[in-house]
């Protein structure tokens, strides 16, 4: 069947088989390899994309139910001549050793600074919860987010403890 | 849960797929596949079950846009939730979090934020996971469940609803459509607690939901749920019996606990033993029930 969505702010059609999901029709029909397959079932985060702006595990989304919706992968954060903040920081935190936790990483804080531009510390721990990362240790990833908010934004660069 | 995922587990089974934009359509559609087809809302317990080849409906009818059956209203005093709302709603809704507040609290704790932006409440509600976070509070505070079929209704209450483990009393051809939750009666106090192996993103070990109603220190209601300590989530009759009428200053509290560790039967699992879920379920319940006690009259 045909949907037709807003992917990264274009508008795109696919054809999709009904028993699919939004993972499979990133990664295997428009070749957006940024969104990783983890788990398959909703539990690692590494499949993370904005859907109308949440947060989702596109490994549960049903590609049929993502017609007429916007959805944001990694591929549209930044582009390598204009990163996104939160790219920018996370390269200075050291937020990024494997690399594969990043994308899910990236989006979930996206998506808490647009809805709180000032989180606390617990927030930024929840709201990545989803997210698991076997490398870290969680630690400058937190840092990396928390450099990101509006009060940090002043500061940034100048305390990188 | 099995953890053969094998590569082509990681992919959907055929099935036929519907899009209903009423209700109405989506009853007479339930109807007609009965038995063959299977709903989908936030697909966040539905598609692993799909991967693992647990379920292999012949139909898949969504209904994640039927937006008729997302809402929180309050009519008079009663709270009534639309069974498509999310998890993430429930969450941050200021009428729940003023009249149902434990609902609020248990919701925010399922799974990651990434599930609670597309898990809802029916959902949580109709896969009667004996882990249900939803479930719990929901028994706590009495609330009904609204059934639609094409061509008639029933609302019956949560006490009635869960039959055993991933079983509950709705028919092929039935919809739960709505959550009532009686209004807060002068008095009432409710606490929930949940113990997993982390913080978040993960099932419960235990959990307790304690709704305690009290006038001038003496208990005249009580009502404690728990999950993941039997096949359903359930109501411990005895402690909630035992503490009404009593004045609840003293070891009253410990005791109901004590009751409620004895009236329930859990299994050894992945997460816990058997032994483990009753000793923290004793230690929960008298949580709860306190925690509830110093939220009554507030």
């Amino acid at each position: 069947m045909q949907i037709k969505f807003t992917l990264n702010g274009k508008e795109v059609e696919v054809n999709v088989k009904p028993n699919s999901t939004l993972l499979e029709v990133l990664r295997g029909i428009l070749k957006l390899t940024g969104t990783k397959k983890g788990c398959a079932r909703g539990e690692c985060g590494a499949c993370t994309v904005l859907l109308d702006g949440q947060p989702v595990c596109s490994c549960l989304v049903l590609s049929p139910s993502v017609d007429h919706r916007e959805v944001v992968t990694i591929e549209g954060l930044g582009t390598q001549d204009n990163l996104h903040p939160l790219q920018e920081a996370f390269m200075e935190y050291g937020a990024v050793h494997c690399g594969f936790c990043t994308p899910g990483m990236l989006l979930s804080a996206k998506a808490l600074l647009d809805e709180k531009p000032n989180p606390t510390e617990e927030e930024i721990k929840i709201a990545i919860s989803g997210n698991l990362c076997r490398c870290t240790g969680y630690i400058p990833i937190v840092r990396a987010i928390q450099s990101c908010t509006t009060e940090n934004k002043t500061i940034r660069g100048l305390d990188k403890k | 849960m099995s953890c053969r995922m094998t590569p082509e587990l990681f992919t959907l089974p055929p099935f036929q797929y519907y899009s209903p934009s009423t209700l109405k359509e989506t009853l007479s559609l339930i109807e007609k596949f009965g038995s063959e087809g299977v709903l989908i809302a936030g697909g966040t317990d539905l598609i692993p079950l799909l991967k693992l080849r647990t379920v292999t409906p012949q139909y898949v009818v969504d209904i994640s846009r039927l937006s008729e059956l997302d809402f929180v209203k309050q009519n008079g005093g009663l709270l009534r939730i639309g069974a498509l709302t999310k998890h993430r709603s429930l969450e941050r809704s200021p009428i729940v979090l003023q009249s149902a507040p434990i609902l609020a609290e248990a919701a925010s704790q399922i799974g990651s934020p990434l599930i609670r932006n597309m898990g809802t409440v029916g959902g949580n509600l109709v896969n009667a996971s004996p882990c249900s976070d939803t479930s719990t509070p929901l028994l706590a505070l009495g609330a009904e469940l609204k059934l639609n079929k094409s061509n008639a209704q029933r609302t019956v209450s949560i006490d009635d609803f869960f039959l055993d483990v991933k079983k509950t009393i709705i028919q092929h051809d039935e919809l739960l459509t709505e959550i009532q939750v009686p209004e807060r009666s002068h008095g009432a106090g409710a606490a929930f607690v949940k113990v997993g192996r982390r913080t978040g993103n993960d099932l419960s070990i235990v959990s307790a939901a304690v709704s305690i109603n009290i006038q001038k220190g003496v208990c005249n209601s009580a009502r404690i749920a728990l999950g993941s300590v039997a096949p359903t989530p359930i109501r411990v009759k005895k402690a909630e019996s035992y503490l009404v009428g009593k004045n609840v200053g003293g070891r009253e509290v410990s005791e109901a606990a004590e009751m409620a560790s004895q009236e329930i039967r859990p299994i050894s699992d992945v997460r816990a033993s058997a032994e483990y879920r009753r000793d923290v379920a004793r230690t929960i319940v008298e949580m709860a029930i306190n925690k509830a006690i110093g939220n009554a009259g507030v």
